[in-house]
């Protein structure tokens, strides 16, 4: 047993001062034999959950007994820093809120201006007397170079030193403060540890030894370095003395700190000693989910049943005998494992959201549950469906149910989670934080920039290479290269090891999109609460993983701009009299809607519309709604194009038999044709084949959908190959298994997930055939959204013979509406820098009285310079009487405006419009096509005309011998073929194996082209630069998939063709 | 009339200077707005072009378009070079020109014979390609802005002064007339390509739409309004070199010829009524390569005695690698010093007797060891860089950190300069000194503190370092500081009290 335990420690979550993750310092810790750890990152727990796990796992996989014991370093008004540990959960509870206090107040305006490399809404002062208030069940330490004392004894004031001392004593009382010695092997700190051993025996204080940490090990020097500089926005050139002075805040073993401190072995014993007092941890956390407050002679079980069976008399309108016995078995369960009144919050969420007209479904495993579809939670008749309740919740398994609910996303969303806040206000609720790391881009450009490499270098890495991630480090090295960096460069070996260093480190705390955790206590007694960047949000200290670990229970509440769009379409069908229930329409397998599906006419339909997608659907043919389920799981676009066609579209078509790889999974596999397709699948294989039990197999579905870790997977899948061992499984058919579900892992999707998005695909591809123009109309209204851009899906809505009408501010409403069945009117929203004040300005004077001349117009809306002038551009002012063209509007609106005076307002509207007439006409000449298409895609990013691409067949004519993309169709197989167009998709799927997919629109739709990984090797910098592109390559048409395998891309030796447009590349 | 040289793609010129070089190069530069921080290209040569990279282009995107394409970026030193080239051959042409940007000068030929235009250009075209393998353009007409849009449409040389220019002015590119960003702009949106649709425009509209610069710009391209140059005028030159008819390898010669030639420059100063601020020194060796020596005057004179004396001084203890052929000396002129001293600021009784000494100590020592030593912002002990005693003199302001204050008083380290090298044995088992064995010190350690531990520029390959240091006691008495630098390189840096 070691005799030394570290009691100041910080992980990189103190953000720029700390150089290792939370778990590499606590197995190193662990690998030293320590008991115990004191984690203490700067304002805040930010590493306590992962350093808490990472101690679980160690007694999990070695049996050793690891104590993550918590702690901050708290820096007060002044910047004076005090690091705190925590005793007991009242102390935990203290700590939190006294974090919270600073961090949701900010830094007041002196604060601010003092410390300009601050945030002044995220990092937070507290007072002495807060710390006061918040001083039970702490212990402080004396602290480092940044505590008042030692900051006091470096000046050689003893006097001050000891005054602030008498203070932390005061604060904290004689028993709670501990004195903190360090030996760095730096002269001078000696004259400092003899003094602070002298205060300590002064005022009868127990003496601690600490090494101060920074990292796991000695080359955490190197990052500690870097961010010190980026820390003081400095290079390392220039950092001078901020820099460490030597590599030794590192976790040194008990063995070293027992020989640093031979002549003082009590400091190195007393670290036990405090350690022993320290008696929380993350264990006992104290987190309650909210009590739900049922109505009088109700409790939680009985308002549930209630509320269940009168949902199920709306949703089924009348309850079989099958109902019910499904009811009474959930609802059974579910009072069972006292998850009641978790249902009935959720539910009270879903009904916020209905109170407000604002539709909402949720997803996830709940899918499974008819109590959930009952109560309006899903939108999934789980009976109906004939799905599993188990795979929901299940006496085996101990966790919270997991519920996601899908909003709309933009102000409707906000305004739910607005409520919620409101709901729990003031400090019950908060969002979950995102942990956003170093990830190639900003690794590459922070280090460079410590290291004082050209801009430019850096910028050139990030554009070609920022988005893959280089583990390899004579692959990164050639990378580098290749930016430019000269191979003899003398930093190029100090930025590869910072590169991988910083790489996967914490860099900042984000906010997670949707998860909400709340409770009807306080929250921050839990974790601390700090300031979200969006106004009037919070967030806490943990991301979503932590706090899902923690037994933390959240509740996602994800925006969708589908849901936002179908929103919009219902509310059109409505207005327009031809209204549609969308619970009803996914009830009938419509065959027209399948038709169109099996065709892969999916622009804009949720979840189908990928290149991927619509390269599978013409080979599954859905024909029901579970076949949607299934293509909206199938999502493999690697093997599709690449030649190796997935095996259940094989099996489906009869091209390969059908094998469960085990006669035992038949009952799992059965209804995927013997292919894991489903999460659910894969955790019955396991527990078939492994007898793995209901937490293992949860373990394992975690593994699966956790992407934080590799290492994860490999554990578990070890795991299971030892139980397989031990069952006697076949060596070949463990490899089956196993196989089956690493790929799996790739890229799997829990049933119930893909059936709530097969409903949304569903629902959106119904309404593209029977409610187009609401459907186009509700797209474009949202967007941004999906795959495709405004131009495309108006290119899509065209090829469905909507007539889409340009924008025009005597008709145009601020959003696109319907002016007729088949006719759609582009709104003032799809104009680039008209701001929505404006719009709505056009659209209320109108209302009042139509514009009669240009003066009229732009005396009453008064838009912007900008604004006038992209209105004039893309034609919008036509039609008013003095307006002839375009360019006959821009040469009017140049013309200065007179400020409206007494002389104006009296003026009659005749008169106006006689003085207009009156006007002369410009002297420039109309646009021709060209220009007006140019002027289209700078105002709005699409035209309403004809694509670009048919001018520039006009204009390559005799140059090139470019295939429209409908008639690749009519090619032979192995034919070699040249198509070109406008970008406007790039992927490169992780499953692909380098291989990139990239789709070219041109005026008759979009071909589509399979880019192996060594010809995109070639043409990496052309296919991923050009806006237009020309492709050649052999026609592979297969199952009715057309796609080119592509030999060699150029780029569209069209000149002066510049148009702003937006491709979905590498998402 | 006026004439416009103008030296196309002159960021690129000015690097490329040799004509067989076809390889596709563009030069590319970070545009200084703040919201676009990429390097884009802005100069290519005809070889990129015709692959189609274009100017505006991001360096990636032009490699996109050709994976050959070579990427240079502005160099100060090649645009000044070629700079004065051009400036060299417009003065050789008019006394009245004007440095109209960098590869542009506009010359006003009234008053010169120069003869027929055409003549001109091409000889100003040929002179600078034979030269400085520049390829110009140049371009004649009656007001300075005409002159310079025809030299940039010129092929090579192109005329319109004196014929109806309608028909050229009507086909150029608006770009020509280099209008700012937003008149180009709306330009752009009515469709004004060309200078003939801009005039055509009827002035009082352009005007009232677009302000006063876009009226300037109507004015000048119809030739109703023409701008006065800001006329440049060559320096002085204060300079002279000597090729001596034999190689020298004596100091007296060179002296020699060194007075006669400061006379020669110091009369050229006193006619302009200016002195020697600094005096630039070159001398090139029989066996190439040369040395090079800028002297400072602190206190500017003509005063050939004192300059000679400075130079003397110098060359007295210097050693020349091989037989001198060359001796070129320049004066920088400044003028006479105005300087106010404080009350209570001692000046240098004579700067220049000052310069002279510290002149004569460089030369012995090496100029890398003469000045004031400055201590370096970093944690390595004595790191320091040489100030020059001039730069002192003239900036009294230095970042130079100060040094620490240490309040702690122990016992005095005095130290040995430069430190004693030693042969240090260290314990097995602790790595502690137990002997020292060097000149001063010898003998066994009784007890020893440490070590100190530091390092630092770790990223910096040719200059990361880092020490131990012990405070020792030897058993026969004294008190040393030893370090270890490096792996084994140990010196005992002073003795303690």
């Amino acid at each position: 047993m070691a005799d030394f335990i570290e009691l100041h420690a910080r992980s990189a979550f103190s953000f720029l001062r700390g150089a290792d993750h939370p778990e590499a310092i606590v197995r190193e810790a662990a690998r030293h034999k320590m008991q115990a750890m004191a984690l203490t990152d700067r304002d805040g727990v930010y590493g306590s959950a992962r350093a808490h796990f990472a101690a679980k796992e160690l007694k999990k996989e070695h049996g050793k007994d690891f104590r993550a014991l918590i702690g901050a370093e708290v820096t007060l008004a002044g910047e004076a820093v005090v690091p705190i540990l925590v005793k007991s959960r009242t102390g935990y509870q203290n700590l939190c809120q006294l974090l919270t206090r600073g961090k949701l107040r900010g830094l007041s305006e002196t604060e601010a201006q003092e410390n300009p490399l601050l945030n002044p809404r995220k990092d937070g002062r507290v007072t002495l007397a807060e710390v006061e208030e918040f001083a039970d069940g702490l212990i402080s330490l004396t602290g480092d170079e940044d505590g008042a004392i030692l900051k006091a004894l470096q000046r050689g004031d003893t006097d001050s030193a000891e005054k602030s001392l008498l203070q932390q004593i005061h604060v904290f009382g004689k028993e709670n403060v501990v004195v903190e010695i360090h030996r760095h092997h730096l002269r001078g700190e000696e004259w400092i540890n003899r003094h602070l051993i002298d205060l300590g025996d002064t005022h009868g204080l127990m003496v601690i030894c600490s090494n101060r940490v920074e990292s796991a090990n000695r080359q955490g020097r190197f990052i500690a370095d870097a961010f010190t500089s980026l820390r003081n926005r400095v290079n390392l050139d220039t950092a001078g003395k901020l820099l460490a002075r030597n590599a030794e805040t590192y976790l040194k073993s008990p063995a070293q700190m027992t020989a640093l401190f031979a002549d003082r072995p009590e400091v190195v014993e007393n670290t036990l000693r405090v350690a022993d007092r320290l008696e929380f941890t993350l264990e006992n956390l104290g987190y309650e989910f909210p009590k739900f407050a049922a109505p009088a002679g109700h409790d939680e079980a009985s308002f549930l049943r209630e509320e269940a069976y009168r949902g199920a008399i709306k949703r089924y309108g009348e309850i079989t005998p099958k109902i019910r016995k499904q009811l009474d078995h959930e609802l059974g369960l579910i009072s069972k494992l006292e998850f009641c009144g978790y249902f009935l919050i959720v539910q009270d969420i879903v009904k916020m959201a209905w109170d407000r007209d604002i539709l909402v479904q949720g997803r996830g495993s709940a899918a499974n549950s008819a109590v959930c579809y009952c109560l309006g939670i899903t939108a999934v008749d789980a009976i109906g469906q004939k799905l599993l309740f188990e795979r929901f919740l299940s006496e085996g398994r101990k966790t919270w149910p997991d519920i996601d609910l899908d909003l709309p996303s933009g102000n409707r969303r906000e305004a739910v989670i607005q409520s919620v806040f409101q709901k729990y206000a003031p400090r019950g609720a908060a969002m979950t934080a995102n942990v956003i790391t170093y990830r190639g881009r900003s690794a590459m450009r922070e280090m460079g920039k410590v290291l004082d490499i050209p801009e430019e270098i850096l910028g050139r890495f990030s554009d070609t290479w920022g988005s893959s991630a280089i583990n390899d480090t004579d692959e990164l090295h050639q990378r580098m290269l290749e930016a430019g960096i000269a191979e003899q460069h003398p930093r190029l070996p100090a930025l590869v090891h910072l590169y991988q260093s910083v790489y996967s480190l914490p860099r900042h705390l984000g906010q997670h999109s949707g998860g909400m955790i709340i409770t009807d206590k306080q929250l921050d007694t839990v974790v601390p609460l700090e300031n979200a960047t969006m106004e009037n949000r919070r967030v806490v200290q943990w991301d979503k993983d932590d706090c899902q670990d923690l037994g933390i229970i959240k509740v996602d509440l994800l925006g969708l701009g589908m849901m936002a769009a179908l929103q919009d379409c219902v509310e059109l069908c409505r207005e327009r009299g031809r209204p549609i229930d969308l619970a009803q329409i996914g009830k009938d397998d419509d065959p027209a809607t399948y038709d169109m599906l099996c065709a892969a006419d999916t622009i804009g339909v949720f979840q189908v519309e990928s290149r991927a997608q619509m390269a599978t659907l013409p080979r599954l043919r859905p024909r029901k709604f579970y076949d949607l389920a299934i293509e909206v799981a199938i999502i493999r676009p690697g093997p599709i194009v690449g030649g190796m066609v997935h095996p259940y579209l094989n099996r489906r078509s009869g091209k390969e038999k059908i094998d469960y790889i085990d006669d035992a999974f038949k009952p799992a596999l059965e209804r995927t044709l013997g292919v894991p397709l489903f999460q659910e699948q894969v955790l019955q294989m396991a527990m078939i084949a492994a007898d793995f039990s209901g937490s293992e197999a949860e373990e394992l579905r975690r593994a699966i959908s956790f992407h934080r870790s590799e290492e994860r997977m490999a554990k578990v899948m070890s795991k299971l190959r030892a139980a397989m061992d031990q069952k006697g499984v076949p060596a070949g058919t463990q490899d089956q298994i196993t196989g089956s579900i690493e790929s799996f892992a790739l890229y799997g999707f829990p049933e119930s997930h893909a059936i709530s998005f097969a409903l949304l695909a569903y629902a959106s591809a119904w309404m593209k055939v029977h409610r187009a123009a609401e459907f186009y109309v509700a797209l474009l209204n949202n967007q941004p959204m999906g795959f495709y851009s405004r131009a495309t899906l108006v290119k899509d809505a065209k090829a469905h013979d909507i007539r889409v009408r340009p924008v025009d501010i005597s008709v145009s409403e601020v959003h696109c509406t319907i002016e007729a069945d088949q006719i759609i009117r582009l709104g003032l929203n799809q104009v680039k820098g008209l701001n929505s004040q404006t719009a709505s300005r056009i659209v209320a004077e109108r209302k009042t009285n139509d514009f009669i001349s240009l003066e009229d117009f732009l005396q009453r809306t008064r838009p912007s310079r900008d604004a006038r002038r992209v209105l004039a551009k893309i034609g919008a002012l036509n039609v008013l009487d003095d307006i002839k063209h375009r360019r006959n509007a821009l040469w009017k609106i140049e013309k200065p405006l007179l400020e409206p005076d007494d002389l104006f307002t009296w003026k009659s509207r005749s008169e106006l419009a006689k003085k207009d007439a009156a006007e002369e006409n410009s002297p420039l000449p109309e646009m021709i096509p060209f220009e007006r298409l140019q002027a289209d895609y700078d105002g709005m990013g699409l035209t309403t005309g004809p694509h670009p691409m048919a001018y520039a067949r006009e204009y390559l004519q005799h140059e090139t011998k470019m295939w429209r993309a409908s008639d690749l169709a009519l090619g032979e197989p192995d034919q070699l073929v040249e198509i070109g167009g406008l970008v406007i998709c790039r992927q490169r799927p992780g499953s692909a194996k380098g291989h990139v997919f990239v789709s070219l629109e041109d005026e008759t739709g979009v071909a589509n082209a399979f880019v192996p990984a060594e010809t995109f090797a070639k043409y990496r910098l052309v296919i991923t630069r050009e806006q237009f592109l020309i492709i050649r390559g052999r026609l592979q048409i297969k199952d009715n998939v057309t796609s080119i395998y592509a030999l060699h891309a150029e780029q569209l030796p069209w000149k002066n063709a510049q148009f702003q447009t937006q491709s979905h590349d590498f998402h | 009339m006026f004439a416009v040289i103008y030296i196309p793609d002159f960021f690129l010129q000015a690097q490329l200077r040799d004509p067989h070089d076809t390889k596709p190069t563009a030069l590319v530069k970070t545009a200084k707005k703040s919201n676009d921080s990429k390097a884009r290209i802005m100069a290519l040569n005809q070889a990129a072009r015709d692959l189609q990279v274009e100017t505006g282009m991001t360096a990636a995107q032009g490699q996109a378009r050709c994976g050959e394409l070579r990427i240079l970026h502005p160099s100060e030193e090649a645009e000044a070079e070629a700079q004065r080239i051009l400036l060299e051959l417009s003065v050789s042409c008019s006394r009245d020109f004007e440095e109209t940007g960098l590869g542009i000068c506009t010359l006003d030929l009234m008053g010169t014979r120069c003869g027929d235009e055409w003549e001109l250009g091409w000889k100003l075209v040929e002179e600078l390609a034979k030269t400085s393998s520049l390829r110009a353009q140049i371009g004649f007409a009656e007001t300075p802005d005409l002159a310079l849009m025809v030299a940039q449409q010129a092929d090579p040389v192109r005329s319109i002064a004196g014929e109806s220019d309608d028909e050229f002015l009507q086909q150029l590119p608006i770009e020509a007339l280099n209008p700012p960003p937003d008149i180009t702009m709306v330009l752009t949106l009515w469709g004004i390509h060309t200078i003939g649709d801009f005039l055509a425009l009827p002035q009082g509209d352009v005007a009232e739409r677009l302000g006063p610069d876009a009226l300037d710009l109507w004015e000048r391209v119809s030739g109703k309004k023409s701008r006065l140059l800001r006329l440049v005028r060559p320096p002085e030159d204060f300079s002279q070199t000597v090729d001596f008819d034999h190689e020298v390898d004596t100091l007296e010669p060179l002296l020699f010829m060194m007075r006669r030639v400061l006379e020669t420059i110091c009369a050229r100063l006193a006619a302009a009524w200016l002195t020697a601020g600094e005096i630039r020194l070159a001398l090139h060796f029989a066996r190439g390569g040369g040395y090079e020596r800028a002297f400072r005057v602190p206190d500017p004179t003509t005063e050939v005695e004192l300059l000679f004396r400075m130079l003397h001084a110098h060359l007295e203890d210097f050693e020349a690698k091989a037989p001198i052929i060359t001796v070129r000396l320049e004066a920088l002129p400044a003028r006479g010093a105005k300087r106010q001293f404080h009350l209570f600021e001692p000046g240098l009784r004579d700067p220049n007797r000052f310069a002279e000494t510290l002149a004569r100590l460089e030369g012995l020592l090496g100029s890398e060891r003469v000045g004031i030593p400055e201590m370096l912002d970093c944690h390595r002990p004595d790191a320091f860089r040489m100030r020059p005693f001039q730069e002192a003199i003239t900036d009294q302001k230095s970042n130079a950190p100060k040094p620490e204050k240490s309040f702690r008083l122990g016992l005095p380290l005095r130290r040995f300069r430069p430190p004693i090298f030693a042969n240090v044995a260290v314990s097995s088992t602790d790595q502690r000194p137990i002997q020292i064995s060097s000149v001063r010190v010898k003998g066994a350690i009784a007890d020893c503190r440490g070590p100190w531990a530091i390092s630092g520029d770790w990223w910096a390959k040719e200059s990361r370092w880092s020490r131990k240091e012990w405070d020792v006691e030897m058993a026969g008495g004294g008190l040393y500081r030893l370090a270890c630098e490096g792996k084994d390189e140990w010196k005992v840096e002073g003795i303690y009290g």
